[in-house]
């Protein structure tokens, strides 16, 4: 083995992590170095795993929402959204059209939440704290938005199997106009600092390439499959909710670095913010939860005051509604990729199987590939563009 | 051959089905509330609504007949939005309890409303809150009632005690005691299990557990030889309710007196007695105790009385445990029921064991009830009566020391003064009274009769062999079940395994120990709670022996006189067998572990023969599989498919009975009637506490002493005494 002055190289295995404030979570990674060079990074994952996926097997349909909250804990919506699609095609349920918009606004902040702890974490990473401090200002505002409809700010499990869980108050809506009118602004402000920054372009562009074919190979998507070059988006090419009814485009970007990427996700930061402003503009009035029987909770007011709705409520949440026998799968564009539930259904209140497809898992697996021939300090860099969240990778 | 449409099917009925029998059964689903398989179809929740071609208006499927050619829809819109509309009527009254009801889980109108997607009401209403009435063990709910009348109706068609009745119209309609304020009926909880939604509950039960939270193990009832298995539900170690098998019914026993196992008085460690006092000893030590003073057994100096508690297993195993020590000298609880009576009945049929099965009551057209006051003797017995009375239009004879609460479903209701029941039969031979004349001719019209036969015959009647020969009267042929009432819990294993005529009897076992000839003696379940000279005699007996090892669960009684006292486990802790009337074999199955140390009897027999050098399997499968599997009628399987289904074998003879009737001598005869022939010991210690503070009367569970005479009582007959017994 030689290294760059040809020299015979010695391999020095250095440990990173799973305590480390620069690797996202809990993620562990043996780096093999040749001095400053990476030779090799291996993931260790499993420290945040909490058997999501087996316990599933032992709740009911209902009882395992809130776990989902805790995969991409950054966007917890997102995954609540992904989940109960899924559920909902076993039924062929038909989703009242104000649910879905709420769901498409909710979704799209979860996006912005997501992105706003990126460019916060990787910036920090690679040195501009000053973006961090910004990134989190913004963050907050979106969180006291959830906070506001959901009354929680992480974890809220708010959309359900059927619908949304309630509707949202007035100030919400004040709140969210008030955001969308000014994000643009802020993202402006993000760009400033770091778009034509001499050390930020020194510190990104070349680091970590990942063209086209290799990223379709490894199975990547969301930003990291974007930032190469391939433009698809299951937003606009497999639409589920409504997002057919929204105009917006997809970044893309060809040179496949960190750079690019970078561009790609501070677009779509713009663009999630479009999405929300048409839909709050647009938004009908009309009930938020199906009235599918087999699958609507009843709402909260009702179930003290008619009999029907109590026994609903009662036999929902104390036995479960039991889907059909048979399989499904759907995927939605979370904010890190595609996040897929795979379901398999014996016919009984529990899944048989339910199977996570998460987009963090997938994308760490092309770290190594990234990451060869860099030096140890882009490593970092390389994370932070990589966007991992280990609630997703452990599950 | 007739047959119906059944949405474009067709398919054969039967003359007399109705249109919900025919889709039931070829799989045809048609929604119900009220109907019930065991009882006639009522009709009241009109959910089963077809539409029939031909008939304006939409028909109850359970109470129309099918008919030849009738064509029926069962699915579609039309139905079932009047399907829907008939449910809205019953759910807009019925308050918003589920939260706080205990049927929740297993409430049919819930499941109902589930199934038929029910999303809203059309019109708000106010709910009732009336209070709700206590009526001893079941409490009732009449805001909850949907006026199925199920509960009526298998009040007066399962069990026969008719005690509940429908009030007033309209909204007030509500169900209420037929007789007073209270109920009085033998509290067997068959309204509570058939009730669809939470308006009749058990008061014990009442809000102490969520039913799927409980876990539910089916195990042979441990009081009773004539019911059906019992479902205990179990939280956390303890048993919170028990309830009947579908299909079948429970007495007030099993379903309410289970917490016998946690009376405090209960042994749980071994006992030995030291200068007048029992002091707890470990297992080790009195084991060893027991090598030393058992060292000089000798098979004519060791005896032992086995009581009817035991299962199947147990009883195999002490037997091979007296054949260790070598000794014949075991005497049963058979020898102190009946024991003249069945002395004669196995010189009629050949066996100790009931002719034909307890469900062959049903079908019978003609019952003698002779002696038997089935409400306290063999409740399961009683239930099956009456349901061949009401649906089998079967003639009622009862022949008694007094009547029965029954007494208007009873064609001829004869009273046998000063106990001669002779008399009575001679009489319906021959004498030409119209009352009599009649009597002769249900036998001549009957194809079925069936004889049930109890305590009150057997104690009085100085001829025990008059109703045998009064079969032959009816006749081989007609004759159709005949049955001992004796409710003992496993009372027929003890004569399934020969343990009764054995060769040696309580008279000898008495002879030897007042002769002082016993040194060694074996209390096995053995509880003397009988009556008669018999019985006194072996109670002052007992006092000779040097060694008396008590095996038991509570160490007052019988077992007081041991000088070693071996906790056993209860029936509900343990695997094994019963014998049930009729010959059922009953599968027991553990439901709870024991609350000491206390051992199963299997695992004390198996330590017995140790210092015996013998080996005996201390685990009840081993002991089916090898020592009653195929012998004495047993099946022929594996212990684990028992399933509470399969029959000992016997093969009755009918020998003619000798016999001349002789008219008794007069002066009073006291008769000794023990509530719950059963094992009443263990009733009686469920007593030490109660769940409910609204309980008016204790029944079955604490019962009044009373003596009945003709003058007191003007259905009892002249000439006798019935004398209560307390536990």
């Amino acid at each position: 083995m030689q290294n760059m002055n040809n020299n015979v190289a010695e391999i020095v295995t250095v440990n990173m992590g799973p305590q480390h404030p620069s690797t996202h979570g809990v993620l562990r990674l043996v780096v093999d170095l040749d001095g400053e060079t990476i030779v090799n990074v291996t993931p260790d994952v499993g420290y945040l795993h909490r058997g999501t996926e087996k316990l599933a097997e032992n709740r009911t349909y209902h009882q395992f929402i809130p776990l989902t909250d805790r995969l991409d804990y950054l966007s917890p919506l997102s995954n609540n959204l992904a989940y109960c699609l899924a559920v909902e095609k076993f039924f062929g349920v038909k989703i009242p059209e104000r649910a879905d918009y709420m769901r498409v606004i909710y979704a799209e902040l979860a996006r912005v939440a997501s992105h706003l702890v990126w460019i916060a974490t990787h910036a920090l990473d690679i040195g501009a704290m000053t973006v961090f401090l910004y990134a989190f200002r913004e963050r907050e505002r979106v969180l006291d938005m959830f906070e506001c409809a959901t009354g929680q700010r992480m974890t809220s499990s708010w959309i359900r199997i059927g619908g949304v869980r309630a509707d949202a108050p007035e100030e919400f809506f004040k709140l969210a106009k008030d955001f969308v009118d000014e994000f643009d602004g802020f993202v402006d402000l993000y760009e400033n600092l770091l778009t034509n920054n001499r050390i930020w372009k020194m510190r990104t562009i070349g680091i970590g390439m990942l063209n086209a074919d290799d990223a379709q190979d490894y199975g990547t998507s969301g930003p990291l499959m974007r930032g190469a070059g391939i433009d698809f988006d299951l937003r606009r090419d497999e639409p589920y909710c409504c997002y057919d009814k929204f105009q917006f485009e997809i970044p893309t970007q060809p040179e496949g670095d960190t750079y690019a990427r970078y561009k790609v996700r501070m677009k779509e930061l713009r663009e999630a913010n479009k999405i929300v402003a048409q839909a709050l503009e647009n938004l009908p009035e009309g009930p938020i939860m199906t009235d599918d029987p087999r699958v609507a909770m009843p709402a909260h007011e009702d179930v003290y005051e008619r009999m029907e709705s109590l026994i609903r409520r009662f036999y929902l949440i104390s036995k479960g509604f039991r889907p059909p026998k048979g399989e499904t799968y759907q995927g939605i564009e979370a904010p890190k990729g595609e996040l897929g539930f795979y379901i398999v259904s014996e016919g009984e209140e529990r899944p048989y199987r339910l199977k996570i497809r998460a987009p963090s898992y997938v994308n760490l697996g092309v770290l190594n590939h990234m990451a060869q021939g860099h030096m140890l300090a882009d490593l970092v860099a390389i994370i932070g563009t990589n966007d991992v969240v280990l609630g997703e990778i452990d599950r | 051959m007739a047959e119906i449409i059944l949405n474009g099917n067709t398919y054969s009925f039967e003359k007399g089905e109705s249109i919900l029998d025919v889709a039931n059964r070829n799989g045809v689903h048609i929604p119900t509330l009220c109907y019930l398989k065991e009882i006639t179809p009522i009709g009241a929740c009109r959910l089963c609504l077809v539409q029939v071609d031909g008939a304006k208006r939409l028909q109850a499927a359970c109470v129309t007949y099918a008919m030849d050619g009738m064509k029926v829809e069962t699915d579609n819109e039309y139905i079932w939005t009047h399907r829907k509309q008939m449910l809205d009527f019953i759910l807009i009254k019925h308050p918003l309890d589920c939260p706080v009801c205990d049927k929740a889980g297993e409430c049919m109108l819930q499941d109902t409303a589930y199934e038929f997607g029910m999303m809203s009401e059309k019109v708000s209403s106010e709910k009732p809150q009336d209070p709700k009435a206590y009526w001893n063990k079941i409490v009732y709910n009449s805001n909850l009632c949907v006026l199925c009348e199920r509960c009526i109706k298998s009040c007066h068609e399962m069990t026969g005690c008719s005690a509940l009745k429908m009030e007033d119209r309209g909204f007030y309609n509500h169900v209420t005691p037929a007789k007073g304020e209270t109920l009085n009926c033998d509290f067997c909880g068959t309204c509570i299990d058939r009730c669809p939604v939470g308006a009749l509950l058990d008061t014990q039960f009442h809000n102490q557990a969520r039913v799927w939270d409980l876990d539910e193990t089916t195990t042979a009832s441990p009081f009773s030889a004539s019911e059906g298995d019992v479902v205990y539900g179990v939280l956390d170690g303890k048993i919170e309710r028990g309830k009947s098998v579908e299909g079948f019914q429970i007495s007030s026993q099993s379903r309410f007196g289970f917490n016998y196992i946690e009376n405090p008085s209960r042994i749980k460690t071994p006992l030995v007695k030291s200068g007048g006092d029992f002091s707890p000893k470990t297992w080790e030590e009195v084991i060893s105790v027991l090598k030393d003073r058992l060292a000089g057994c000798k098979p004519e100096n060791t005896a032992m009385l086995m009581g009817s508690r035991l299962t199947n297993e147990a009883i195999a195993a002490y037997k091979a445990l007296m054949g260790a020590v070598g000794s014949k000298k075991i005497v049963t609880e058979a020898d102190f029921t009946k024991p003249a009576f069945m002395k004669k009945y196995k010189e009629k049929f050949g066996t100790f064991a009931n002719i034909r099965r307890a469900d062959d009551l049903k079908k019978a057209d003609l019952i003698f009830v002779v002696g038997a006051d089935l409400r306290h003797e063999a409740v399961g017995l009683k239930w099956r009566m009456m349901n061949a009375v009401i649906h089998n239009d079967c003639k009622l004879i009862t022949v008694g020391l007094k009547r029965y609460e029954y007494d208007v479903f009873t064609n001829k209701s004869f009273l046998a003064d000063g106990g001669d029941f002779g008399g009575i039969f001679e009489k319906i031979k021959t004498d030409n009274a119209e009352t009599f004349a009649d009597v002769r001719e249900y036998i001549k019209d009957a194809k079925k009769i069936a004889f049930i036969v109890g305590n009150e015959y057997t104690s009085s009647c100085p001829q025990p062999e008059a109703v045998l020969s009064f079969a032959d009267f009816v006749g081989k042929d007609k004759m159709s079940a005949f049955l001992v009432a004796n409710d003992k819990t496993n009372i027929y294993g003890l004569y399934a395994q020969e343990l009764f005529a054995n060769g040696y009897s309580a008279d000898e076992l008495i002879k030897d120990l007042e002769a002082k000839n016993i040194k060694n003696l074996f209390l096995v379940g053995f509880n003397n709670t009988y009556t008669g000279e018999t019985a006194e005699r072996l109670n002052n007996a007992l006092r000779t022996a040097e060694t008396v090892v008590a095996v038991d669960l509570f160490n007052d009684g019988t077992s007081a006189k041991a000088n070693i006292f071996l906790p056993a486990k209860a029936a509900l802790e343990v695997d094994g067998s019963f014998v049930k009337i009729g010959g059922r074999l009953a599968r027991v199955r553990k439901v709870v572990d024991t609350p000491g140390e206390q051992k199963s009897d299997t695992e004390i027999a198996s330590m017995l023969a140790k210092i015996f050098k013998a080996e005996i399997p201390p685990c009840p499968e081993e002991i089916y599989n090898t020592m009653l599997a195929g012998k004495s009628g047993y099946p022929e399987v594996k212990f684990n498919i028992l399933d509470s289904c399969l029959v000992i074998k016997t093969e009755p003879s009918f020998n003619e009975t000798v016999y001349k009737y002789e008219q008794p001598k007069s002066g009073e005869k006291t008769v000794f009637v023990n509530p719950r022939h059963h094992s009443g010991t263990i009733t009686a210690k469920a007593n030490f506490t109660f769940r409910d503070e609204f309980a008016v009367q204790k029944f079955h569970f604490q019962q009044a002493e009373e003596t009945i005479t003709a003058d007191t009582c003007e259905s009892a007959a002249k000439g006798i005494k019935l004398v209560t017994k307390k536990f």
